[in-house]
């Protein structure tokens, strides 16, 4: 759908063979056009934000607001509701802090969950986890009898990053918001896949990072309803975020500003303002359909290979996005040595091991598995290529 | 700028008529600019020295000297400030100091940022000037007055340091500036009904704004059920005035709506009347009007450069204030004075879009054909040369209708003015970013 040429990484050889880059779920590859962005910064503004009276600040300023613009238009959010973090990880750390949990209240969450929504919530709270079911999907439908006046929150990845499940939210945060709980998704998987409008979703707190998105890492997003941010007591200090200091008193900036202290990720930030402009200029709509032919198309061809195990697959296309996470029965490789294979053997690049979801591994009973995942500059030859390398290490 | 200007039409304008006082001012002004100022003593030729001595200039001969003198633009008042640029010997350390001066700077992009020195008090003189071109706000003046001011409070260069100012610090005489937040999309509603608060107890005769932010405040304001007082004027200036903006601000104040054209740099120029048409602040600037040149347009579409005629310290000479202005041949009746009469100022040059047949299209040409979409609240149009592109992003005011539809009619509106077979792509929008001025950007070309 996009052509393979907007992203240069795709061009590398490995032992005299192109690469098959099947691994966004883990991190992107970036297309020239982000590429460009954080070198025309290097080239042409190097400067920090907010600070400055000369020319390169001002306009450092000026790219960098523009990216906050970028990213809230990606989502369907205002400016001032997007907080700029290093990733969907303090994200998620930033709500935990922000709702002044104590031990003995309750998100409910679900087992399938990255470390990043599981941790937090064990740390500042108690989790309680929806069980999976024998494919590991999350029994979402057990939600409403988990909610308790206890429970502060209901945190839930919008798309797996384990089995690429796209979560029914929109019955989630219904029922959540019922019982006066708000919601929190963790968008990381869903963001560069799914077309989002958070206002129309309602969503409390929505949590993505910039480099599963065709951005740079080290910067990330968190989009909060302005009426939280203003309640959310101060999360860091220092630089940036104070409007006025005096020997007795301090000042905080307004939301968001209040909540990014410190000199930001600039050029990152940029960089994520760009693959946000990037991924509207293809169409979110056109985005999520190839995505889900794509996971269409894995699932398909990698079913019917002998000791194939895939997770999730019970779930229709339409449900999920290009990502298929699997296991395969040969002897005593583990995983991630299928993993290892591939890449070596196949130049095929894919994930293997826990993905940051050890409970997940430990309710279905594996030590690990594979996964593929696809982006926009994927398509049907690296699908085959895929199928066709699994096919032969199962041989 | 890169705008093919060859086809252009370049004819000459008539001049208006001014009293003699406008010509001995500005003979005057030139003489000591001229003399006094390093920058000027540079361009003036040993017989303009030798008539300038003997003050022989008549009106011709100033004009004709003024034609000679080359245009100044921002970048000469960037490279030459201070030093070239005031009088020899000037300390203006010791005039700030001494609070005679004021240094005043404006931002933006790279070639917007301007320093310059005032002359304290002469902004407030001049702008009253150009007020009281129009007779129902010359008759507010002439009595005690209370004025509000909203627009950017143009702090972006130090807003790590500056915090939320009290109401009587932002209380100055009979001013009352309004808002405090460079950008209106981080206006909360607790600031918005702040700021009408503010206003309705300050009960201003007079309503100064960036129409931009103005048309945000009306329109937020009537989203939370709020009532504005009603000021007997409103005078539009800091940017392009929009068709968008007065249709919004019109819808909750009822006072004339007033354009008050000029600059940080080069003062208050020209003044809305009651016919709508802008008369010149002559007594205290003179304007050339040189026709702009650009491709497919007429000769009443001119440049404005402009020469102070009271600037103490930093005198302008033939500056090119950057912007385009239709001149109204035919005069004005209103009986405001003499001097040029705009029609209309056409935003700035640099923001020319051009049509599938390179002709030049005006921010004010685009205006007035977009704005007559009745359900936008913003737009901006991106002209991608080197993708034959013209991208049009928007965002919907309240009780638009389906975005389809809007975008039909927006994107019929844009091959109007850019040709049948444009290629025109129109994207929906929840915001657009000001400028790091502060300043909402209708028009641009890339690269």
């Amino acid at each position: 759908m996009t052509p393979r040429n907007d992203f240069p990484l795709l061009e590398r050889q490995v032992d005299g063979r192109r690469i098959t880059y099947l691994d966004s779920a883990s991190t992107t590859p970036k297309p020239r056009a982000v590429i460009d962005a954080v070198r025309r910064y290097y080239e042409n503004h190097t400067a920090n934000v907010h600070r400055g009276a000369h020319v390169l600040s001002e306009e450092t300023t000026s790219r960098y607001e523009e990216a906050r613009f970028s990213i809230a238009a990606l989502v369907g959010a205002a400016p001032n509701e997007i907080v700029f973090v290093r990733n969907t990880t303090e994200a998620i750390n930033l709500v935990a802090h922000g709702l002044g949990l104590s031990s003995e209240d309750e998100i409910v969450t679900t087992a399938l969950e990255h470390h990043s929504n599981y941790l937090p919530w064990r740390l500042h709270a108690r989790a309680v986890p929806l069980p999976l079911d024998e494919d590991g999907v999350p029994r979402y439908e057990l939600l409403r009898e988990r909610l308790t006046s206890r429970t502060k929150l209901a945190a839930v990845a919008h798309v797996s990053n384990v089995t690429g499940v796209v979560a029914p939210i929109e019955r989630w945060i219904e029922e959540s918001h019922a019982r006066g709980v708000p919601v929190l998704l963790d968008a990381s998987q869903s963001v560069s896949h799914l077309p989002v409008d958070v206002k129309a979703l309602d969503v409390d707190f929505f949590a993505f990072s910039s480099h599963k998105m065709l951005g740079p890492s080290g910067v990330g997003a968190l989009y909060a309803k302005a009426d939280w941010l203003e309640r959310f007591p101060l999360y860091q200090v220092g630089g940036g975020m104070v409007a006025r200091h005096d020997d007795d008193r301090f000042e905080p900036r307004e939301v968001p500003f209040r909540f990014e202290a410190g000199t930001p990720a600039i050029e990152a930030t940029i960089g994520f303002g760009e693959a946000a402009s990037y991924l509207r200029a293809i169409g979110m709509e056109r985005v999520a359909e190839h995505s889900r032919r794509i996971g269409a198309e894995m699932v398909d061809s990698l079913r019917s290979i002998p000791g194939v195990r895939l997770f999730g697959a019970s779930i229709p296309p339409e449900r999920r996005i290009g990502l298929a996470t699997f296991t395969l029965d040969v002897g005593d490789l583990a995983q991630r040595d299928v993993a290892r294979l591939l890449s070596d053997g196949h130049q095929v690049i894919v994930s293997g091991g826990l993905h940051c979801a050890h409970l997940f591994h430990q309710r279905m009973t594996v030590a690990g598995t594979v996964r593929a995942s696809s982006h926009v500059f994927n398509d049907s030859s690296d699908v085959a290529r895929l199928a066709a390398a699994v096919r032969e290490i199962a041989s | 700028m890169n705008i093919d200007s060859s086809g252009g039409n370049t004819g000459v304008l008539s001049e208006p008529s001014y009293p003699d006082s406008h010509w001995e001012a500005t003979s005057s002004a030139l003489a000591w600019a001229l003399e006094a100022i390093p920058l000027y003593a540079g361009h003036a030729r040993h017989g303009d020295r030798t008539r300038i001595a003997t003050a022989s200039m008549d009106a011709d001969a100033t004009k004709c000297l003024l034609r000679e003198l080359p245009i100044l633009s921002k970048q000469d008042i960037r490279l030459h400030f201070p030093k070239q640029l005031l009088p020899t010997g000037f300390d203006w350390r010791a005039a700030v100091e001494r609070n005679e001066a004021v240094l005043v700077a404006t931002s933006g992009t790279t070639d917007e940022r301007l320093q310059l020195l005032w002359e304290e008090g002469w902004w407030e003189r001049q702008e009253r000037a150009a007020l009281c071109l129009h007779p129902a706000v010359r008759l507010v003046l002439s009595r005690d007055y209370r004025e509000a001011v909203l627009t950017s409070p143009l702090c972006s260069g130090t807003t790590c340091h500056s915090g939320p100012t009290p109401l009587a610090e932002r209380t100055i005489g009979n001013l009352l500036f309004l808002n405090q937040r460079g950008d209106p999309t981080y206006w909360t509603d607790s600031d918005v009904r702040t700021m009408v608060s503010e206003l309705n107890a300050f009960e201003p005769d007079g309503l100064e704004a960036d129409p931009a932010y103005l048309a945000e405040l009306c329109r937020r304001a009537r989203r939370l059920g709020l009532d504005l007082h009603q000021p007997s004027y409103v005078t539009l200036s800091y940017e392009f005035v929009s068709g968008l903006h007065r249709r919004e601000i019109a819808k909750a104040l009822s006072a004339p709506l007033l354009n008050l054209y000029g600059s940080t740099e080069a003062g208050v120029l020209f003044m809305e009347c009651e016919r709508g048409l802008l008369h010149h602040n002559h007594d205290y600037s003179h304007v050339e009007l040189v026709p702009s040149g650009l491709f497919g347009a007429p000769t009443s579409l001119a440049r404005v450069l402009v020469t102070q005629l009271s600037n103490r310290f930093t005198p302008l000479l033939r500056y090119d204030i950057g912007d385009l202005a239709f001149v109204e041949a035919r005069g004005c009746d209103c009986g405001a004075g003499d001097g040029w009469v705009l029609r209309s100022i056409e935003g700035r040059l640099k923001d020319v879009t051009t049509t599938t047949r390179s002709e030049a299209v005006t921010v004010g040409e685009l205006d007035r054909e977009i704005s007559q979409t009745r359900e936008l609240a913003a737009y901006q149009v991106i002209q991608e040369r080197d993708r034959g592109r013209w991208l049009i992003r928007w965002v919907a005011g309240d009780d638009a209708r389906g975005t389809d539809e809007i975008e039909r009619e927006i994107t019929d509106r844009m091959r109007v003015l850019y040709g049948a077979d444009a290629h025109v792509e129109c994207r929906r929008e929840r915001f657009i970013a000001p400028e790091p001025s502060g300043k909402y950007r209708l028009a641009m070309r890339k690269p």
